[in-house]
């Protein structure tokens, strides 16, 4: 199984995007092998659950192989390939934002956090701890804190207010320091 | 110690993030392969991304075969009436057989026709001067095609006085038979008989391909001399399909214009012209990325006028009576007289207008396209010829302001006169 190396552009790569381009199918498929965690690793951070995620990987990839003619090779796959998974990630949140609901959460707890139980946070752990947020947290905490966009463009981008944005953000941290606590609450009980 | 909180998991959230990534699952690439569209037939793409050259030759194509078969079919029915052979000799050609037999006293006469070898023209009239060769009564072995006994009595008299000079089979393309012992010949003089003159003549009554005359700078030509008659002037009325490599098709322009055409030779000349053409095209695009910037809607609109000076190199490949086929290809000089060009962005509510325009003669490109063409002519009268032509116009240097390459479909409609003359 591969994952993106340091040599993306060597030669075969470039035989790959070129088949990509062509429709060729065993192109796509190495394409898919080459990026599938890459794309995942993001769909993740945007999503509810795995089939959500599994949903917005496939329309990505799906925009990759459509859209590969029109990529240069000179610029950096890897970033447009992140970019479309973003976007389409935002795309779906537009699709769903109807049922969309705005859940009000309690006064965080005031209390200390275990360094520990911060620090050994794993990767599982963190992706259901995103995923549990409402969606518009979600997708707020991840544009802002991962993709590093600007609260201007957030709301530009999920068509809210940018008041909107920085407000989701606070709830959104304050959603996740409160699930840790629990967790390591009930960690420390059982 | 809030803030410090939520930064920190904030923190171990990013380092574990950066590092994850899920492995390959195989299921998840057989859920993705069915939803991947079938890619288009390669022959389809090609087609669509070359369809102008597609058209060019396609229309050259119909041209030839159209006009082929309109001029060949007539001949084939011509009857030929041997008016020496009274009721037996009157048949089709295509009835004729290959070989007819003459016999005398003392020699056989026998000499084929080949199909392949003349045209049927020249073997209808050829037939029909055969039988003035047979002077000396007696036996025929003939059985099928006898010349009657009377038939020196029936002769002509411009026939029988005629003078016999032998005659190489190769000239005639008739075939002597090998028994024969006293062979009287006659020359047939091609040039007092025009269906005997060699398949080249203009007058043969059926059209022929002509290749282009590749050679014709360091030959010389009976009758033509370079830059000399016969020469055209054509006015033509001239429609241009525009496709521009960023906006597609922008739509149709219109014109007029003036072209000379000097010969070099009967079928090489060189032309050249100059056109008016003028366009006003709006075009409205959705970008494809419009989930990024909802209600994005971009309007680009231009009115373009210029004139265009074509030079152009000139292959006659196919003639009959009165229609001529010509090749060509050269380039254009275009001068821009009026260059407007606005591009307005619509996001929701709010739009913003960016235009630019060029002044006359601002914008002049001395090598603009590269074209190709395929002309039909049309010989009304001796000096009056019709006038259509199609070319493609291929742009080899962008327009200065937005980068345009304007590729153009041509069709031409007009009338030409014929002031030269032939030396």
């Amino acid at each position: 199984v591969g994952r993106i190396g340091e040599q993306e552009y060597s030669k075969d790569f470039n035989k790959v995007l070129k088949g990509c381009s062509r429709g060729d199918l065993k192109a796509q498929e190495e394409l898919f092998k080459l990026y599938y965690g890459y794309v995942m690793s993001i769909a993740l951070r945007f999503s509810s659950c795995y089939d959500n995620a599994l949903e917005i990987a496939d329309d990505s990839f799906l925009k990759i192989f459509r859209k590969i003619e029109t990529h240069q090779i000179e610029k950096e796959f890897k970033a447009w390939v992140r970019k479309i998974v973003v976007n389409t990630a935002i795309d779906h949140y537009r699709k769903g934002k109807k049922n969309n609901m705005e859940i009000s959460i309690e006064a965080a707890n005031n209390e200390p956090a275990d360094e520990s139980v911060i620090e050994n946070l794993n990767a599982e752990e963190i992706i259901k701890l995103i995923n549990s947020l409402p969606m518009n947290y979600r997708y707020t905490f991840s544009l802002f804190e991962i993709e590093g966009y600007s609260h201007n463009e957030i709301a530009l981008q999920l068509g809210i207010s940018e008041s909107t944005s920085r407000s989701n953000l606070t709830r959104a941290k304050k959603m996740l320091r409160q699930k840790i606590l629990i967790n390591s609450h009930y960690e420390r009980v059982n | 110690m809030k803030e410090s909180i939520d930064d920190r998991i904030t923190t171990r959230i990013k380092e574990v993030m950066k590092q994850y990534e899920p492995d390959y699952s195989p299921q998840a690439w057989e859920k993705l392969r069915k939803q991947i569209p079938v890619p288009e037939f390669w022959l389809k793409r090609v087609l669509l991304k070359y369809k102008f050259w597609v058209s060019d030759i396609t229309i050259i194509g119909v041209f030839v075969l159209v006009y082929n078969v309109a001029s060949v079919l007539p001949e084939d029915k011509k009857s030929a009436v041997n008016p020496m052979f009274s009721e037996t000799a009157n048949y089709t050609l295509s009835e004729m057989p290959k070989e007819i037999a003459y016999s005398e006293k003392r020699s056989a006469l026998r000499h084929t026709i080949s199909d392949n070898s003349i045209n049927r023209e020249e073997k209808n009239i050829s037939a029909s001067l055969t039988p003035v060769l047979i002077t000396d009564s007696g036996q025929t072995t003939g059985q099928e095609y006898i010349q009657p006994e009377n038939a020196i009595a029936e002769m002509p008299e411009s026939i029988k006085i005629n003078p016999v000079i032998p005659v190489s089979p190769e000239r005639t393309g008739f075939v002597f038979q090998e028994n024969i012992e006293q062979l009287i010949p006659i020359k047939y003089e091609e040039e007092k008989i025009p269906a005997l003159k060699s398949s080249s003549s203009k007058k043969s009554g059926k059209s022929k391909f002509q290749w282009p005359e590749l050679n014709f700078i360091f030959t010389n030509e009976e009758g033509y001399d370079k830059f000399t008659g016969p020469d055209k002037v054509a006015l033509f009325y001239s429609p241009e399909i525009l496709h521009s490599n960023s906006l597609q098709n922008l739509g149709i322009s219109h014109g007029i214009g003036i072209s000379f055409e000097g010969a070099i030779r009967s079928s090489v000349s060189i032309s050249a012209g100059l056109s008016y053409q003028a366009i006003n095209f709006n075009k409205t695009i959705i970008p494809e990325n419009v989930h990024l910037y909802p209600y994005v809607t971009i309007i680009e609109s231009g009115n373009y006028k210029y004139l265009e000076v074509p030079v152009s190199l000139n292959f006659k490949f196919f003639e009959s009576n009165r229609s001529q086929l010509l090749s060509g290809i050269g380039i254009s000089s275009i001068v821009f007289l009026k260059q407007d060009y606005a591009t307005e962005t619509v996001t929701g509510d709010i739009s913003d207008l960016v235009s630019s325009s060029a002044k006359a003669w601002e914008n002049v490109l001395p090598v603009a396209s590269l074209n190709l063409s395929l002309l039909y002519r049309y010989q009304f009268s001796d000096r009056l010829f019709l006038h259509s032509s199609v070319l493609y116009k291929n742009h080899l240097v962008s327009l200065g302001y937005n980068s345009m390459k304007l590729n153009r479909l041509n069709i031409q409609l007009g009338l030409i006169y014929s002031f030269g003359h032939k030396h």
